[in-house]
């Protein structure tokens, strides 16, 4: 009995941070250097969204700093935030371990490289995000194809031909930083591989936020088969469990958000471990409780990160900054709880 | 017996490298409510055995069939139904309530998207019930002892409902409490039967248990009978390579076998 009530508690935790999420994202659309009041961007909001004949009391200056500018920035970090922390908490339950992050397999440090030589080459932010796509992809298919070769596939050598794959990229991208020129590429790399919004448009949103959307879902619906990987290969499989199958669509999905992300904002670190963290400590280790609810969490502190980068400074912040400078206390916060816990 | 055995094996062998065989030739048949209890040396193969027939490893020759049928045919989650496995003790990374624990042992009956509920979890609750365990249902597996966490697996693989249950060395790592708490557990299952094949480092529980015997020797060959013939103070010699004694308990109407001196 006490477990029904311990499941509506977890329930209604989830829909709270959702209504969080909605409150945020509102405050963060009326922040900003031109400061527009909450019920302003309520209304613009509504009257887009809503067949409503509201009376106009915004200026199109207005609409458009809302609905050109910041609401896909706020889009794109429900999305990135969200997809990051879904693939970590679904990463940390694969691999049997709670600090392992998104990149585990190499996608990050693939992407890189990928939108480093775009960068190199002079070419559209489109094409550098192509770039970065299809790189994180195929840096996660070596790693995967790696185990294929010693006719072993378990966790441990996947791990392993990760951290090869992943050492190989991080060689390359040294390469391009060197060769490449330092008045004007190195400093896009760089910015690049600490991860903005900044240039985020609605096209790319449409582009990309499908696809997140819907491998999401994948993850979503599949999130008990993660509890049962993650007691370990051989368990699982006595359990009836197809381990190669249902772990092999679980990095599928995972790794293809996080490609997804990292191709509309750079790579942006921190976030895909600590969620999953603050999502135990709120709903438990249950991962039909911990992913959507690391997702949410995710959304929630992505959109906060960057209006902070948006507001911080006269200038544009990197997001990984941010997300260092509030992440690292926060695990801190976090294992300070953890050991109080265990203790 | 008449009818098919639940459980045959013929000519199985496993070889880690291409060297040299783990174990050949072994071949055994179970039936339904037997209790078949595996000795052998460090190292002589009980767990890849076991394995094998869990279908964890896959063996180089020989077949196993479950009712009858090659293993190898049939679907993974159609094996889960009908033989269970409990593992060796130890703790997963992820703190789970053993509620939540045991109703995974579901897994096999349940499709790729579907989360267990209610019908579940109630399966669940009678299992922890008729183990009168059902005051640990909300605690984490991280946080109950050793022996606790033993029968919550056990709860596990009754949940899962199979017929066969395959045991990796379930006394190990218990008090002598708790290890003889697990034999009787095992006892009941294969009397209200359930088909029951372990392994153990403890000759007395093989004798306590009764039943068949498998004894795996050095050179990865099997000797296979009933307990009582085949347990003899020189089969026991060969396995642990030292003088054990096998002692006649008038006060308990058996056997049972205690180590020499040591001088």
């Amino acid at each position: 009995m006490s477990n029904k009530s311990n499941a509506k508690a977890k329930r209604a935790t989830l829909t709270g941070i959702a209504v969080g999420i909605v409150i945020a994202f509102v405050i963060c659309l009326s922040l900003g250097k031109y400061h527009i009041p909450v019920w302003q961007v309520a209304k613009i909001i509504l009257s887009k969204a809503l067949p409503l004949n509201l009376e106009v009391t915004w200026t199109e200056q207005m609409a458009s700093i809302i609905l050109d500018i910041r609401l896909p920035r706020l889009i794109g970090a429900f999305l990135v935030g969200g997809a990051l922390s879904l693939s970590g908490a679904t990463y940390q339950g694969l691999f049997k371990n709670p600090l392992v992050s998104p990149d585990l397999l190499g996608v990050s440090s693939g992407a890189c490289v990928g939108a480093s030589i775009a960068i190199l080459l002079n070419r559209t932010s489109l094409e550098i995000q192509l770039a970065a796509l299809v790189m994180g992809l195929l840096a996660v298919f070596l790693t995967t194809t790696i185990p294929k070769f010693f006719k072993n596939n378990s966790n441990l050598m996947l791990v392993l031909a990760g951290i090869i794959v992943s050492g190989f990229m991080t060689a390359i991208q040294g390469i391009i930083k060197y060769v490449a020129d330092p008045e004007s590429q190195l400093a896009s790399i760089v910015y690049w591989t600490m991860g903005s919004l900044a240039s985020l448009k609605m096209r790319d949103i449409l582009l990309v936020g499908p696809v997140m959307l819907i491998v999401a879902l994948i993850l979503i619906l599949i999130r008990w088969r993660i509890n049962l990987l993650s007691l370990g290969d051989s368990e699982a499989k006595s359990l009836g469990v197809n381990v190669p199958r249902s772990r092999g669509l679980a990095i599928v999905c995972a790794t293809i958000l996080t490609a997804c992300s990292v191709c509309l904002c750079g790579t942006i670190g921190w976030v895909g471990l600590i969620m999953p963290h603050l999502g135990r400590l709120l709903v438990g280790e249950d991962n039909r409780y911990l992913m959507p609810a690391s997702a949410l969490l995710g959304a929630l502190f992505m959109i906060i990160v960057d209006t902070v980068a948006r507001n911080l400074t006269g200038s544009e912040v990197p997001l990984s900054i941010v997300t260092g400078l509030l992440g690292a206390p926060l695990f801190l916060w976090l294992l300070a709880r953890q050991k109080a816990r265990i203790n | 017996m008449e009818g098919k055995p639940i459980l045959e094996v013929n000519k199985l062998a496993f070889s880690y490298t291409n060297h040299q065989e783990t174990f050949s030739d072994i071949s055994l048949r179970l039936d339904k409510g037997d209790i078949f209890t595996i000795l052998g040396a460090n190292g002589a193969g009980k767990s890849t055995l076991l394995n094998c027939l869990s279908n964890l490893l896959t063996p180089l020759r020989g077949n196993i069939l479950l009712k009858g049928r090659d293993i190898t045919h049939i679907p993974i989650n159609e094996i889960a139904k009908v033989l269970g496995y409990v593992p060796q003790v130890h703790i997963p990374t992820f703190a789970y309530s053993i509620r939540d624990y045991v109703v995974m042992g579901r897994a096999p009956h349940m499709g790729l998207l579907s989360v267990p509920r209610e019908a579940e979890y109630e399966k669940v609750d009678t299992v922890l019930e008729q183990m009168g365990i059902e005051h640990l249902a909300d605690k984490l597996y991280t946080q109950i002892s050793g022996g606790e966490r033993q029968q919550v697996q056990i709860a596990r693989v009754l949940v899962q409902e199979s017929e066969i249950i395959l045991f990796d060395e379930p006394t190990n790592h218990l008090d002598y409490g708790n290890q003889l708490k697990i034999l009787q557990i095992i006892a009941d299952l294969a009397k209200k039967g359930l088909t029951i094949l372990m392994t153990t480092h403890m000759p007395d529980h093989a004798i306590l248990l009764g039943g068949k015997v498998g004894i795996l020797d050095r050179e990865g060959h099997m000797l296979v009978g009933a307990a009582e013939t085949i347990i003899s103070e020189e089969s026991l010699k060969n396995i642990y390579n030292t003088q054990l004694h096998l002692i006649y308990i008038e006060q308990l109407k058996r056997m049972t076998c205690v180590a020499g001196n040591i001088k």
